[in-house]
Protein backbone atom coordinates (compact mmCIF):
# COMPACT_ATOMS: atom_id res chain seq x y z
CA UNK A 1 0.00 0.00 0.00
CA UNK A 2 1.34 3.26 -0.73
CA UNK A 3 2.05 4.94 2.23
CA UNK A 4 0.79 8.62 1.40
CA UNK A 5 -2.92 6.87 0.96
CA UNK A 6 -2.55 4.86 4.01
CA UNK A 7 -1.59 8.66 5.63
CA UNK A 8 -5.06 9.68 4.14
CA UNK A 9 -6.70 7.01 4.98
CA UNK A 10 -5.39 7.18 9.13
CA UNK A 11 -6.03 11.21 8.88
CA UNK A 12 -9.69 10.45 7.99
CA UNK A 13 -10.13 7.84 10.21
CA UNK A 14 -8.12 10.20 13.30
CA UNK A 15 -11.25 12.73 12.24
CA UNK A 16 -14.43 10.04 12.39
CA UNK A 17 -13.00 8.76 15.50
CA UNK A 18 -13.09 12.35 16.82
CA UNK A 19 -16.44 12.94 15.67
CA UNK A 20 -18.13 9.90 17.12
CA UNK A 21 -15.91 10.35 20.54
CA UNK A 22 -16.66 14.36 20.60
CA UNK A 23 -19.93 14.70 19.09
CA UNK A 24 -21.04 18.61 17.91
CA UNK A 25 -23.61 18.36 20.51
CA UNK A 26 -20.71 18.56 23.20
CA UNK A 27 -19.23 21.82 22.05
CA UNK A 28 -20.59 23.74 24.97
CA UNK A 29 -18.30 22.69 26.95
CA UNK A 30 -20.08 20.79 30.36
CA UNK A 31 -19.00 17.14 30.84
CA UNK A 32 -21.55 16.72 32.94
CA UNK A 33 -23.29 16.80 29.46
CA UNK A 34 -21.17 13.92 27.94
CA UNK A 35 -22.05 10.82 28.39
CA UNK A 36 -19.28 8.78 26.45
CA UNK A 37 -19.71 7.58 23.35
CA UNK A 38 -17.27 4.60 23.08
CA UNK A 39 -16.21 3.23 19.77
CA UNK A 40 -18.31 -0.54 18.81
CA UNK A 41 -16.56 -3.71 20.62
CA UNK A 42 -15.77 -5.35 16.88
CA UNK A 43 -13.53 -1.97 16.52
CA UNK A 44 -11.24 -3.07 19.38
CA UNK A 45 -10.14 -6.45 16.68
CA UNK A 46 -9.85 -4.08 13.82
CA UNK A 47 -7.18 -2.14 15.51
CA UNK A 48 -5.49 -4.94 16.68
CA UNK A 49 -5.20 -6.34 13.08
CA UNK A 50 -4.35 -3.46 12.41
CA UNK A 51 -1.14 -3.07 14.87
CA UNK A 52 -0.03 -6.41 13.80
CA UNK A 53 -0.36 -5.31 10.15
CA UNK A 54 1.20 -1.78 11.19
CA UNK A 55 4.54 -3.68 12.34
CA UNK A 56 4.68 -6.24 9.75
CA UNK A 57 4.69 -3.53 7.48
CA UNK A 58 7.30 -1.37 9.08
CA UNK A 59 9.64 -4.65 9.79
CA UNK A 60 9.39 -6.89 6.94
CA UNK A 61 7.77 -5.33 4.21
CA UNK A 62 9.16 -1.69 3.78
CA UNK A 63 12.05 -2.88 5.84
CA UNK A 64 12.65 0.96 7.01
CA UNK A 65 14.36 2.46 10.14
CA UNK A 66 12.75 2.02 13.17
CA UNK A 67 13.57 5.58 13.78
CA UNK A 68 11.72 8.58 11.87
CA UNK A 69 8.74 5.81 11.17
CA UNK A 70 5.92 7.87 11.35
CA UNK A 71 3.53 5.56 9.77
CA UNK A 72 4.85 3.09 12.41
CA UNK A 73 4.07 5.25 15.03
CA UNK A 74 0.80 7.23 13.55
CA UNK A 75 -0.25 3.56 12.75
CA UNK A 76 0.54 2.07 16.02
CA UNK A 77 -1.25 5.32 17.81
CA UNK A 78 -4.74 5.09 15.76
CA UNK A 79 -4.55 1.29 17.00
CA UNK A 80 -4.14 2.09 19.75
CA UNK A 81 -6.41 4.91 20.29
CA UNK A 82 -8.84 3.00 19.03
CA UNK A 83 -8.36 -0.29 21.85
CA UNK A 84 -8.77 2.83 24.46
CA UNK A 85 -11.65 4.26 23.27
CA UNK A 86 -14.10 1.03 22.26
CA UNK A 87 -16.54 -0.85 24.42
CA UNK A 88 -15.58 -4.12 26.43
CA UNK A 89 -17.54 -6.79 25.43
CA UNK A 90 -19.42 -6.55 28.36
CA UNK A 91 -20.01 -2.97 29.11
CA UNK A 92 -21.33 -1.88 32.29
CA UNK A 93 -20.92 1.35 34.96
CA UNK A 94 -17.81 -0.71 36.08
CA UNK A 95 -15.36 -1.06 33.30
CA UNK A 96 -16.39 2.69 32.59
CA UNK A 97 -15.00 3.56 36.82
CA UNK A 98 -11.75 1.09 35.61
CA UNK A 99 -10.90 2.53 32.07
CA UNK A 100 -11.62 6.23 33.96
CA UNK A 101 -8.93 5.55 36.79
CA UNK A 102 -6.68 3.47 34.45
CA UNK A 103 -6.87 6.69 31.69
CA UNK A 104 -5.99 8.67 34.98
CA UNK A 105 -3.12 6.50 36.54
CA UNK A 106 -1.47 6.38 32.74
CA UNK A 107 -1.68 10.48 32.77
CA UNK A 108 0.98 10.60 35.60
CA UNK A 109 3.21 8.67 33.95
CA UNK A 110 2.86 10.93 30.43
CA UNK A 111 3.21 14.01 32.93
CA UNK A 112 6.30 11.82 34.13
CA UNK A 113 7.78 11.00 31.02
CA UNK A 114 7.18 14.90 29.77
CA UNK A 115 8.72 16.25 32.77
CA UNK A 116 12.02 14.07 32.60
CA UNK A 117 12.62 14.57 28.69
CA UNK A 118 11.98 18.31 29.79
CA UNK A 119 14.23 18.39 32.54
CA UNK A 120 16.81 16.48 31.07
CA UNK A 121 16.53 18.80 28.51
CA UNK A 122 17.20 21.80 30.92
CA UNK A 123 20.26 20.25 32.54
CA UNK A 124 22.33 18.72 29.95
CA UNK A 125 21.23 21.04 26.44
CA UNK A 126 23.78 19.37 24.79
CA UNK A 127 22.78 16.21 25.23
CA UNK A 128 21.48 13.40 22.47
CA UNK A 129 18.13 13.15 24.20
CA UNK A 130 15.34 14.62 21.49
CA UNK A 131 12.46 16.82 22.58
CA UNK A 132 11.09 16.08 19.08
CA UNK A 133 7.26 15.70 17.44
CA UNK A 134 9.09 12.15 16.76
CA UNK A 135 9.70 11.28 20.43
CA UNK A 136 6.39 12.90 21.91
CA UNK A 137 4.66 10.53 19.55
CA UNK A 138 6.05 7.74 21.65
CA UNK A 139 5.60 8.63 24.48
CA UNK A 140 1.79 8.79 23.23
CA UNK A 141 2.11 5.43 22.33
CA UNK A 142 3.83 4.22 25.31
CA UNK A 143 1.37 5.87 27.91
CA UNK A 144 -1.42 4.45 25.62
CA UNK A 145 -0.08 1.24 26.13
CA UNK A 146 0.37 1.78 29.96
CA UNK A 147 -3.26 3.07 29.92
CA UNK A 148 -5.01 -0.57 28.32
CA UNK A 149 -2.19 -2.76 30.24
CA UNK A 150 -3.80 -0.75 33.99
CA UNK A 151 -6.87 -1.65 32.20
CA UNK A 152 -6.76 -5.34 31.30
CA UNK A 153 -4.90 -6.35 33.95
CA UNK A 154 -7.25 -4.23 36.77
CA UNK A 155 -10.20 -6.75 34.60
CA UNK A 156 -8.34 -9.44 34.63
CA UNK A 157 -7.14 -9.44 38.21
CA UNK A 158 -11.06 -8.97 39.22
CA UNK A 159 -11.79 -11.60 37.49
CA UNK A 160 -9.19 -14.03 38.53
CA UNK A 161 -10.46 -13.78 42.20
CA UNK A 162 -12.75 -16.23 43.63
CA UNK A 163 -16.66 -16.13 43.48
CA UNK A 164 -19.25 -15.73 46.40
CA UNK A 165 -21.26 -18.16 46.00
CA UNK A 166 -24.47 -18.81 49.16
CA UNK B 1 -19.08 2.06 52.93
CA UNK B 2 -20.33 -1.39 54.35
CA UNK B 3 -22.69 -3.67 52.47
CA UNK B 4 -24.98 -6.41 52.95
CA UNK B 5 -25.10 -7.59 49.25
CA UNK B 6 -23.64 -10.85 49.29
CA UNK B 7 -25.70 -11.55 52.84
CA UNK B 8 -29.31 -10.29 50.66
CA UNK B 9 -28.08 -12.93 47.89
CA UNK B 10 -27.54 -15.99 50.08
CA UNK B 11 -31.02 -14.91 51.02
CA UNK B 12 -32.87 -15.18 47.49
CA UNK B 13 -30.94 -17.91 46.67
CA UNK B 14 -28.69 -16.40 44.01
CA UNK B 15 -25.12 -16.41 42.73
CA UNK B 16 -22.99 -13.38 41.80
CA UNK B 17 -23.48 -14.10 38.14
CA UNK B 18 -27.17 -14.61 38.45
CA UNK B 19 -27.82 -11.66 40.54
CA UNK B 20 -25.31 -9.79 37.64
CA UNK B 21 -27.66 -10.58 35.07
CA UNK B 22 -31.14 -9.72 36.77
CA UNK B 23 -29.48 -6.34 37.37
CA UNK B 24 -27.72 -6.01 33.72
CA UNK B 25 -23.90 -5.73 35.08
CA UNK B 26 -20.88 -8.02 34.92
CA UNK B 27 -20.20 -10.71 37.72
CA UNK B 28 -17.25 -8.53 38.15
CA UNK B 29 -18.82 -5.50 39.36
CA UNK B 30 -21.20 -7.71 41.96
CA UNK B 31 -17.84 -9.57 43.03
CA UNK B 32 -16.28 -5.94 43.34
CA UNK B 33 -19.19 -4.32 45.09
CA UNK B 34 -19.66 -7.13 47.87
CA UNK B 35 -15.69 -6.99 48.29
CA UNK B 36 -16.50 -3.23 49.00
CA UNK B 37 -13.36 -2.35 46.13
CA UNK B 38 -16.57 -0.73 44.37
CA UNK B 39 -19.00 1.66 45.17
CA UNK B 40 -21.96 1.75 43.05
CA UNK B 41 -23.84 4.52 41.24
CA UNK B 42 -26.82 5.66 42.60
CA UNK B 43 -28.91 4.01 39.85
CA UNK B 44 -27.23 0.68 40.39
CA UNK B 45 -28.01 1.07 44.45
CA UNK B 46 -31.69 1.53 43.81
CA UNK B 47 -31.50 -1.61 40.87
CA UNK B 48 -30.11 -3.67 44.07
CA UNK B 49 -32.77 -2.39 46.61
CA UNK B 50 -35.83 -2.70 44.13
CA UNK B 51 -34.62 -6.57 43.80
CA UNK B 52 -33.70 -7.20 47.45
CA UNK B 53 -36.94 -5.24 48.53
CA UNK B 54 -35.43 -3.28 50.73
CA UNK B 55 -34.36 0.24 51.16
CA UNK B 56 -31.15 1.03 50.04
CA UNK B 57 -29.45 2.07 53.21
CA UNK B 58 -30.46 -1.32 54.89
CA UNK B 59 -27.92 -2.64 51.86
CA UNK B 60 -25.16 -0.06 51.66
CA UNK B 61 -24.78 1.66 54.95
CA UNK B 62 -21.69 4.51 55.77
CA UNK B 63 -18.65 3.83 58.04
CA UNK B 64 -17.05 6.61 59.95
CA UNK B 65 -14.62 6.38 58.18
CA UNK B 66 -17.08 8.00 54.99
Amino acid sequence: MNVKIAGVLILMSYILIAFYLYPPRWRPIDVFKMNPNLLPFWTKLVALVWIFFVIIHAYYIRRIEWTENYFLLVGVNLGLVIITFSKDNFEDEFSMQIRWRAMYASMISFFVFIGLGGSIRVILPDSDFENGFYYLFMWLNAVLTVNICYYYVSKYKIRSEKQFKN
Amino acid sequence: MRNSLKIERAIKSLTQEELAKLIGVSRQTINSIESGRYIPSTVLALKISKLFEKPVNEIFELEKSD
